[in-house]
């Protein structure tokens, strides 16, 4: 018999990280130039908008950074932006941030056909036509940069309106809507502590808020599609920058500290009826579905926030669905641990493998001990 | 001696509940739905006693709350008040006030319950013999060969072939599953069994050797059950005593013999003769 | 943003055991607590490290938790210090935790971080055993929901597990669950091993050392402190089996570099067809061919 190494896994690593330099580089026919982290942050925007988002940090350049050095990868991107993340403190909690004073760059609402403060369509690819482009592939720089610098140019200052009264205000006003909660339990931190089934409705929040935009559209969908009824009615979607007030240090007075772009969906539900105490002798109303994440992700915005409807009703009635299941659907739309549990596989399994054989080695021992014979081996060939 | 179980005011209502609730339903408002709050009043204010080894029917309508009886009192459902008070050898336990557990405890080694749908019993993706065995295995019994030995012994006195003892319960005929079910009930020897419309949809033939089944159980072991039903047939055949009832109220109790030969409500009267 | 804010340069922002105190003082919280309850599967919030969900972040996390300068570290996986993966996560500890010695035998090591399998030379009280976890809870193969689960843990209820254990006698004659194998703790909860073979199992029962359970995915710590009991979860007239390295006459295989007759053996497939069986511990497969030889030259 021949004798086996055991040794090499060390060089072995070494080789693929050099190989997987080497296709970073564009590998040895393509000429290509390093990517700039300022290309991708502006130019990929949307994908640094679901990075940052996935990743649970708002950072864009760290972003950018973790999309080149991942090769586009969004869930390796989002996974190393988390990791970065586990190396630092929490120092701070904001208090709950008003979305009614982000600065927006689009809003829209399909509940009304007018909203104070108008729609604004904004930068969509709703109405685009998905036709190739080809002048795009040969793009020279002039026209490139002048596009980007002559945009709002000639618009007048006091025509760029500053922030939008919220839609749902004026349905709360009409008691269409539950009032706002008046007192509020502290934010649930997923970062800190672990979810423990039943969770409170800000733990859901705060999962989604960073979950993986495909795995969750695919839960949500499978809602909208039949396997659960939530309707829903988008009272309004919002894209813009939100203020991020601290208390002061010192002062304890909230002070602006930056800003994050942000895409928030709140969604109208019909009303159904409810058994609960305190909703005893109350009047139906509308019920309500909240979504917001980081950057610009508007399919991630809406799928949340018919999720949330959906998880509401089921921590309340029971599950009916797959989507209304608060734990089918937080333990299964995390990015990271789906996407590294699947990988795993690929993983030395010798010694359990080795289990697996003894087992079924062993009853098939029985099965011939009883004069049974495995089914294969009475095959004629 | 002391009934195995006293039940006092047992009530469930579904919905919202309003005060006028209880005053607004019932046999005289022809409704269980109060009109006030649209709440459900599936049983209310219900009594009785139960002697050890004895049979009690409760008999009724579906929506009478015949079978939200044994459900609360089986903690598949929680009842919105009333007690009952269940006396195994000298302990007695307040079903409604135990925790959790306590009453997980008492359904898997104390009670027994046969549904009228197998599918609530019985797990099809185990064999039957597997079904028996996970009871006796919440009872502690942990050798194999015991438990093996056991099962087959129960579903022999069930008349269920012990050859069939390995397949899944999903390829037997309805009374077997029937069978089965008792079999399951059976294996910790409980002194009180639940038997909730457990003939339902049978055979006429296979219905009568499972109401004998359960005679022979209740002579030889001594159980007290309640049988829950629609048909005077099973009541007049298994129990003692029987309650009527109509709109989640008791309107009638006392002997069956009595019930069956006197009765002293218009509805009973008119159950009694139409099967007559 | 900031258009002053430049990112770093390098990699020193990153502290001594890669995760921030805070998390680390967690994560010791929650090993004591772990202890105080044998077997219990406790929460806590699993933090992200640098390597796949999966590939080991919750045993990581209790090393890097719990490790300090005076400590010597050993990571395998499936028994063997040169695998990809112990390599890989021999590499990060030697990165993030500069003065920590890193060590391929048993004896020496204070800290050992393994996948897959147990040491075979039983283990002294000085060590701490931390193990990958993938699946924290044994009761996941008859119930899917964790809220129910915690209920039947807390009830010691396993009664359904052991349905399916005679479920398997009924139709295999045999016990087919080969790894992971459900093992109660000092007497109530039920744990998953981790996915050793039963071979390590016994190993388990009475341990010298403190054996640490970290599932990063699944969010769970949990511990069988030294001096506890750890038994299979069987049936009293079925005795539990480990697996076998017996021929088919009768003869226990040896492994085919040092010899051994006493260890759990890798089976290989080589290129002309023919198998070879090799000890899966490399460490002990080292030590067994040490005293051969040094035994060959005394003689």
């Amino acid at each position: 018999m021949g004798y086996v190494a055991i040794k090499g896994g060390e060089k072995a690593i070494d080789g693929a990280a050099e190989a997987l330099e080497a296709l970073r580089a564009g590998g040895p026919v393509s000429g290509s130039e390093p990517l700039s982290l300022n290309a991708i942050e502006h130019q990929l925007r949307l994908l640094t908008s679901r990075i940052m988002s996935e990743g649970g940090l708002y950072h864009p350049q760290l972003a950018a950074l973790a999309i080149k050095q991942m090769q586009g990868d969004t869930l390796e991107a989002g996974f190393a932006l988390r990791a970065y993340r586990s190396t630092k403190p929490r120092l701070l909690e904001t208090p709950p941030q008003d979305t009614g004073n982000m600065r927006l760059i689009r809003r829209i609402s399909s509940a009304f056909r007018d909203i104070p403060g108008g729609q604004m369509l904004g930068p969509t690819h709703d109405y685009a036509l998905r036709l190739m482009r080809f002048e795009l592939a040969e793009e020279s720089p002039e026209p490139f940069r002048k596009m980007a610098s002559t945009f709002l140019k000639n618009a007048p200052e006091e025509s760029l309106p500053d922030s939008f009264p919220k839609v749902l205000d004026a349905l709360r006003s009409e008691r269409l809507l539950p009032p706002k909660a008046e007192h509020r339990n502290p934010a649930f931190d997923i970062t800190r502590d672990p979810l423990i089934f039943p969770v409170s409705r800000s733990a859901a929040l705060a999962t989604m808020a960073r979950a993986e935009t495909g795995s969750m559209l695919a839960i949500a969908y499978s809602n909208m599609r039949g396997y659960g009824d939530i309707h829903p009615t988008v009272a309004e979607l919002r894209v813009g920058y939100l203020p991020v007030m601290l208390p002061h240090p010192v002062t304890g007075e909230l002070t602006e500290a930056g800003e994050v772009l942000m895409t928030e969906c709140e969604v109208i539900a019909m009303y159904e009826p409810d058994d609960t105490e305190s909703a005893r002798g109350a009047a139906p109303e509308f019920t309500l579905g909240y979504g917001a994440c980081f950057g610009h992700n508007e399919t991630k915005a809406i799928s949340m926030a018919i999720l949330d409807r959906a998880l509401q009703k089921g921590m309340r009635d029971g599950p009916e669905n797959p989507s209304e299941d608060p734990e089918f659907v937080l333990m299964h739309i995390d990015g990271v641990d789906s996407m590294g549990f699947a990988n795993h596989y690929k993983m030395p399994h010798y010694v359990t493998f080795q289990s697996d054989m003894d087992r079924l080695r062993s009853t098939r021992e029985k099965y011939q001990a009883r004069g049974e014979t495995p089914q294969e081996e009475t095959h004629e060939s | 001696m002391k009934p195995i179980l006293d039940v006092k005011g047992l009530t469930r209502i579904h919905g919202t509940e309003c005060p006028s609730c209880l005053d607004m339903t019932g046999p005289e408002h022809n409704t269980n739905v109060c009109p006030a709050c649209g709440s459900v009043v599936a049983a209310a204010n219900v009594s009785f006693s139960l002697q050890p080894g004895e049979i009690l029917g409760i008999m009724g309508e579906s929506g009478s709350g015949k079978s939200t009886v044994v459900k609360t009192l089986y903690f598949d459902q929680a009842p919105s008040r009333g007690s009952a008070i269940f006396r195994d050898d000298d302990q007695s336990h307040e079903l409604f006030n135990l925790n959790g557990a306590e009453q997980r405890w008492l359904r898997n080694h104390r009670f027994g319950m046969v549904y009228q749908n197998p599918n609530l019993g019985l797990n099809f993706g185990i064999s039957a013999g597997g079904n028996i065995a996970e009871r006796l295995l919440m009872n502690d019994l942990n050798h194999y060969g015991d438990i093996r030995r056991r099962a087959s012994e129960l579903l022999t006195r069930t008349d269920v072939m012990v050859s069939r003892m390995d397949e899944s319960p999903k390829q037997f005929s309805g009374g077997m599953q029937q069978r089965v079910q008792i079999a399951k009930a059976l294996a910790t020897r409980p002194p009180l069994l639940y038997l909730d419309e457990v003939t339902t949809g049978l055979d006429l033939s296979v219905q009568a050797r499972i109401l004998d089944l359960i005679l022979e159980i209740q002579h030889e072991l001594g159980t007290a059950m309640i049988v829950v039903t629609h048909d005077l047939g099973v009541i007049r055949l298994l129990a003692s005593r029987t309650l009527v009832m109509k709109y989640g109220r008791v309107i009638e109790s006392g002997l069956t013999d009595q019930i069956l030969e006197d009765p002293q409500q218009a509805y009973t009267q008119q159950l009694v003769a139409s099967t007559l | 943003m900031n258009p002053d804010y430049r990112l770093p340069h390098s990699q020193d922002s990153y502290g001594f055991g890669f995760l921030d105190e805070f998390a680390k003082r967690e994560i010791r919280r929650v090993i004591l607590k772990a202890i105080s309850i044998p077997g219990y599967q406790t929460p806590y919030a699993s933090r992200e490290m640098p390597m796949g969900r999966g590939f080991g972040t919750g045993g990581l996390q209790l090393t890097l938790s719990m490790i300090g300068p005076d400590d010597t570290l050993k990571v395998i996986d499936q028994g063997s210090d040169d695998s990809v993966n112990a390599v890989n996560l021999r590499k990060f500890a030697e990165l993030t935790c500069p003065e920590v010695s890193t060590t391929e035998s048993t004896t020496e090591a204070s800290l050992i971080q393994t996948r897959h399998r147990v040491p075979e030379i039983p283990l002294r009280e000085d060590q701490v055993l931390n193990l990958q976890v993938p699946y924290p809870d044994p009761l996941v193969i008859v119930e899917p929901s964790e809220a129910k689960r915690k209920i039947m843990h807390g009830e010691g209820d396993y009664a359904r597990l052991l349905t399916k254990l005679y479920e398997d006698l009924v139709k295999f004659d045999e016990i087919t669950i080969s790894h992971r194998y459900p093992t109660r703790i000092n007497g109530h909860y039920v744990i998953d091993p981790s996915p050793i073979p039963r071979y390590d199992v016994p190993g388990l029962h009475q341990s010298r050392a403190l054996l640490l359970f970290g599932a990063g995915r699944e969010k769970k710590i949990y511990a069988v402190p030294p001096y506890t009991n750890a038994e299979p979860l069987v049936f009293d007239d079925v005795p539990f089996r480990t697996e076998s390295f017996y021929t088919a006459d009768g003869q226990r295989r040896a492994c085919d570099r040092c010899g051994s007759i006493d260890s759990f053996l890798d089976e290989l497939n080589l290129d002309d067809g023919s198998k070879a069986w090799q000890c899966s511990d490399t460490d002990y497969c080292n030590r067994q061919l040490a005293r051969t030889e040094a035994g060959e030259a005394t003689q």
